[in-house]
């Protein structure tokens, strides 16, 4: 079964890199470009991880994650995207149930092998 | 003339109507509606001055030397002039310290000293007796003059047997009317309303009567002023009298200006009535002309009467008795007994006040100390009782002395004559008293010296000889001195003749006084409590109470052992209710353990010292504190302090306001660099993110791009394009933020020219031309046909004009955009307004907009071309360069932002 | 009126008080000579008199 991946980012040549990076990878990949859509995502394309970048319009990161967790979803995988390099970011990110974070810029290879670790095969 | 019964009945119903107001004056004051707080009021209570020495003797004095009798009230005259200056002050300093006498007053000034106020009290009951001994004769000579069948030229007075003395029944009568207004309470104020009102009651009644028998004599029995000088102008032994030169002499009258003007300040009862009875100091302004003036109309007769006297009777009657002899030698009953009232108005006033004022000074500085040294006494409870006791027995003691002095020595001297003998006993309180006032290197042992020698003095050269008058001593001693040396002579000290006794007699004891006072003072030092009352009371109208004050009482006890002394004097309640008062202002803890500060300590010596008097109540409340030894350094400290108490606070406010201010600029600049690192903090965050988000692209490209090179040709070129673009995006950014961060660091160039604002917004225009194809956006110009130049950078409003442009586009409708460029002429400026018809900036954006990366509207699509330093960048520039940008505040579609710079001032070059 | 001025003018007052009412300055005025029927040292003494009273009223009058 293919994982799928939601992709969650206002910068537009952020999102195509990684939807490219991702689908080359193997995963489904599905998009969203603000907080609102990303809890809409959610529901609809019911993924297993989701690339969450922390500043964003509408809803930020950290709602969107604490909003999911809120729900329930705690099988759900959530990787912080932060540009804002400081430790209380990330702290902030891990606090609000986050399972891990990446610093921008990141290395592409890094990323997959992160998503990978934390979504390993399950059978065929 | 007039029945016994009549006189008698007369005499007892004035009394009665005395008694009347001063129970009405008394419950008005305790009800709070005092009747005696006016001007009018306190200046006719100054004017129990006025005796029977006034009321009969100026007339017998005027008699005999013309007008030789003036002195004693033109000194007062001269005395009220500055009363608003000397007398003032000693208000302040007894109201302050609650002085009730001159005793205290003397005491208090030079080290709270018992023994300086026992001298004081001792002097001024002996100099007053025989005043008091006056008034008494004053009373038992009309009385027997009024009803006696014989005529007035009979009357022998003292002949009578005791018991039917007048005298004494008036003494006695006095006594209980002074006893039950003087000392009904204990009062730290030792004020008495009621005998304040009865007295000015009693000196408008002396006043009239005084008047009516004055203008009689002279309208009624004669024909005017005129006629009375005229006829007496005719007889040489009258015609005398008119100048001065031929009867007293000059030096006389100098003399007893000087001892009238000492003697009205420091008599006991015009020191009651003017200082402690004052309520308020404002009442001077008006006492200061209506007193002399009350004076100046009791004299206006006086000269009349004496020659209408003389040129009727002749030498036939006493002089001293004119003013009642003449009605009565009229027939005119009615007048006689008018005459007869007003008399006892000034005799009896005199005599009231005068007795309350010398039982307090007896009984606070002289028998209070005494007793408070045993220590039963000092112990025991209730001693305000015993306080009043002493007062009450004094008075009646005083007037049974005075009448004792009155029976057996006044016989042979005039009224006039006794009473100068008490004016120059009390002038010796002035060097004690004016020095202590503005001499701050009098001493205690000055002023003793300075007393006991004028005291001394003023015994030998008045008081001795008044003796030998009256016939007990040798009559030849004044003349020839005591056991025959004549350098002694009282009349003649050290053989200096030629004046008159008076007049040797101040003259001698001034000299004495003053000059022991001044000499010892120089020599000797004086003790640290000295030096702090000394400044105390030589700057009491500088200073307002200060930490001076207090200090010399520092020492520890309890509240509870300071409320059981003040229990004894004014009962458990009104200690209570005291100490609760002081809490009520203070804030101070009052508990029975709780520690005694310095000013609880001073609060609760002050308050008995009203009743006891300054020296006892230092006794007294150190009976219960233990007074730390001061040490002269301290004190002298202190002493510094004292004096320059108001600069000094002064200053330490001003320091004080200083340091504040100093402490709200620094919390101030802190709050600032707080906030400015606060800022820095969110900058370098911000410029964090935005160059990582670009970087982010390039890198995540770069690698997809190297990490699968096979890639199809437009797939590549598709991961390309992204590349570039942010890469020019990221050097954007750089290079706006270097620009920003040059032009708030001030270090940008400007080349300032004449610009005409119409190229520049044309060549913006033609620059962006490509901007406006692309999105399909028209662009609309209204430029009018003359414009003047502005100063300015047209490069950098070239820059402004672009970004506006390129926001205007970005916003305006991505159907049918359109952006309007205006320029018009204002005030001074000339405006630009670049509009498009988007969305608008909604009302709470329209500030923050101008803030370093906030970028309006969350469109997604053109976000690589923003960086949110656009417009902080253009307000910056635009502010440089003298004008203001800002967007319009009308909300619904379409933004309106406008900048104005300023026109060029057209240089004559 | 106020603090210094005030006690400086009364202070003043004073002391031309005391000169008028003694020699020399009496000597003048005490001749033989009547004013209106009335000695002159008299009629001298009770103009100052209320001169002065006049003038302590106006230097201390209300404010």
């Amino acid at each position: 079964m293919t994982r799928r991946v939601l992709i969650v980012d206002d910068e537009p040549n952020i999102v195509t890199s990684l939807e490219f990076i991702m689908r080359r990878s193997g995963f489904e990949t599905a998009v969203a470009r603000d907080g609102d859509q990303a809890l809409e995502e959610v529901e609809r394309f019911d993924p297993d991880l989701v690339l969450l970048d922390t500043m964003m319009p509408r809803r930020d990161g950290y709602e969107v994650c604490q909003t999911l967790r809120a729900q329930g979803r705690t099988d759900l995988r959530i990787v912080m995207l932060t540009a804002k390099g400081r430790e209380t970011e990330v702290a902030k990110g891990l606090a609000v149930g986050a399972d891990s974070y990446v610093t921008k810029p990141f290395s592409t290879r890094d990323l997959v092998a992160l998503v990978r670790e934390l979504l390993p095969e399950e059978g065929p | 003339m007039v029945p016994t019964w009549v006189v008698v009945v007369v005499s007892v119903g004035y009394l009665g109507l005395l008694f009347a107001i001063a129970y009405a004056g008394d419950r008005r004051a305790l009800a709070g509606r005092s009747i005696i707080s006016n001007g009018a009021i306190y200046a006719l209570s100054i004017a129990v001055y006025a005796t029977s020495w006034t009321y009969y003797g100026s007339v017998g004095s005027a008699a005999e030397g013309g007008i030789a009798w003036l002195p004693i009230y033109l000194g007062p005259m001269v005395v009220v002039t500055v009363w608003w200056v000397v007398l003032r002050k000693i208000i302040r300093i007894c109201r302050r310290d609650r002085i009730t006498s001159l005793a205290d007053f003397v005491a208090s000034r030079y080290g709270k000293s018992q023994l300086l106020g026992g001298l004081v009290t001792v002097i001024a009951v002996l100099g007053l007796v025989p005043y008091i001994a006056l008034q008494l004769k004053a009373i038992s000579t009309t009385f027997t003059i009024l009803r006696d069948e014989a005529g007035p030229a009979a009357a022998p007075v003292g002949s009578v047997p005791v018991l039917q003395d007048t005298g004494l029944y008036a003494a006695l009568l006095l006594a209980a009317f002074t006893i039950v207004f003087g000392t009904r309470h204990l009062d730290a104020t030792e004020r008495h309303e009621g005998m304040v009102a009865a007295i000015a009651f009693e000196s408008l009644v002396k006043l009239v009567a005084f008047l009516v028998v004055g203008a009689w004599v002279t309208f009624g029995l004669f024909d005017g002023f005129s006629d009375i000088v005229a006829r007496a102008a005719e007889r040489p032994e009258l015609a005398e009298l008119l100048t001065l030169r031929t009867t007293t002499g000059y030096g006389t009258f100098f003399w007893l200006t000087v001892l009238s003007m000492l003697a009205f300040l420091l008599l006991p009862r015009q020191w009651q009535v003017a200082v402690v009875e004052n309520v308020d100091e404002q009442h001077l302004r008006t006492a200061s002309w209506l007193f002399p003036l009350y004076l100046l109309l009791i004299n206006l007769f006086v000269l009349p009467i004496a020659l209408g006297g003389l040129l009727i009777f002749g030498d036939d009657v006493d002089a001293d008795t004119f003013v009642l002899a003449l009605p009565m030698a009229d027939g005119s009953p009615l007048l006689a007994l008018l005459v007869f009232v007003g008399g006892l108005s000034a005799a009896t006033g005199m005599v009231i006040v005068e007795t309350i004022a010398l039982s307090t000074m007896v009984s606070n500085s002289l028998v209070m100390p005494l007793l408070l040294r045993s220590r039963g006494i000092a112990g025991g409870r209730d001693l305000g009782r015993l306080v009043l006791l002493v007062r009450r027995v004094t008075i009646v003691a005083l007037l049974l002395l005075g009448f004792a002095y009155f029976r057996i020595a006044t016989d042979a001297l005039g009224l006039v004559q006794i009473g100068l003998i008490s004016f120059a006993a009390v002038a010796q309180f002035a060097p004690a008293v004016l020095g202590g006032l503005y001499w701050k290197g009098a001493t205690h042992a000055g002023a003793m010296a300075g007393l006991v020698a004028g005291i001394l003095t003023w015994g030998h050269t008045l008081l001795l000889p008044s003796f030998s008058d009256s016939g007990w001593l040798p009559r030849s001693l004044p003349v020839e001195g005591p056991f025959g040396i004549e350098l002694l002579a009282p009349y003649a000290l050290l053989g200096l003749d030629g004046l008159d006794p008076v007049s040797h007699a101040m003259l001698w004891s001034m000299l004495a006084n003053v000059g022991f006072m001044v000499a010892v003072s120089l020599a000797g030092g004086a003790r640290p409590v000295e030096r702090v009352q000394a400044a105390v009371f030589v700057d009491a109208m500088r200073r307002p109470r200060g930490p001076g004050d207090t200090v010399l009482l520092r020492g520890t006890t309890t509240v509870g052992a300071l409320q059981g002394v003040l229990e004894r004097f004014v009962g458990p309640g009104g200690a209570r209710e005291a100490l609760d008062g002081y809490a009520a202002r203070t804030a101070a803890d009052v508990g029975q353990d709780a520690d005694a500060d310095a000013d609880l300590i001073h609060h609760v010596e002050s308050l008995l010292a009203g009743a006891v008097g300054t020296a006892s109540a230092r006794a007294l409340v150190s009976t219960v504190v233990t007074e730390e030894p001061l040490g002269m350094d301290e004190v002298m400290e202190i002493l510094d302090e004292a004096s320059q108490v108001r600069a000094y606070s002064q200053a330490l406010e001003r320091k004080s306001a200083e340091l504040e201010e100093a402490s709200a600029e620094l919390r101030r600049a802190n709050e600032q660099l707080q906030e400015l690192d606060r800022l820095k903090d969110d900058f370098v965050s911000t410029v964090t993110h935005e160059l990582r988000t670009p970087l982010t692209s390039i890198r995540a490209f770069s690698e997809i791009l190297l990490d699968n090179p096979d890639l199809d040709p437009d797939e590549r070129h598709g991961f390309l394009r992204p590349i570039v673009d942010e890469t020019e995006r990221l050097t954007r950014l750089i290079n706006q933020v270097l620009d920003l961060a040059k032009l708030e660091a001030g270090g940008v160039e400007w080349h300032l020219a004449p610009v005409d604002l119409r190229e520049v917004v044309t060549a913006a225009t033609t620059a962006s031309a490509q901007l406006f194809r692309e999105r399909d956006v028209a662009l609309e110009l209204d430029l009018p046909t003359t414009l003047p130049d502005v100063t300015a950078d047209s490069d950098r409003v070239f820059q402004v004009l672009l970004n506006l442009l390129g926001n205007a586009v970005k916003f305006a409708d991505p159907e049918r955009g359109r952006v309007r460029v205006g320029l018009s002429v204002h005030a001074g400026e000339v405006q630009v307004d670049v509009e498009d018809n988007g969305p608008g900036v909604p009302e709470a954006e329209r500030k923050v907009i101008f803030d370093k990366f906030r970028q309006g509207g969350d469109t997604h699509r053109d976000r690589p071309a923003g960086t949110g330093l656009g417009l902080p960048i253009s307000r910056e520039i635009i502010g440089r360069l003298g004008g203001r940008l800002w967007v319009g505040e009308r909300p619904g579609p379409g933004a309106t932002f406008s900048f104005t710079l300023p026109i060029a001032r057209t240089e004559p070059s | 009126m106020s603090g210094r001025p005030t006690n400086a003018r009364l202070v003043a007052l004073a002391a031309a008080a005391f000169a008028l009412f003694n020699y020399p300055l009496l000597a003048v005025f005490d001749t033989d000579a009547l004013v209106l029927g009335l000695p002159l040292v008299w009629v001298y003494v009770l103009a100052v008199w209320t001169l002065l009273i006049v003038l302590v009223g106006l230097t201390l009058r209300d404010r």
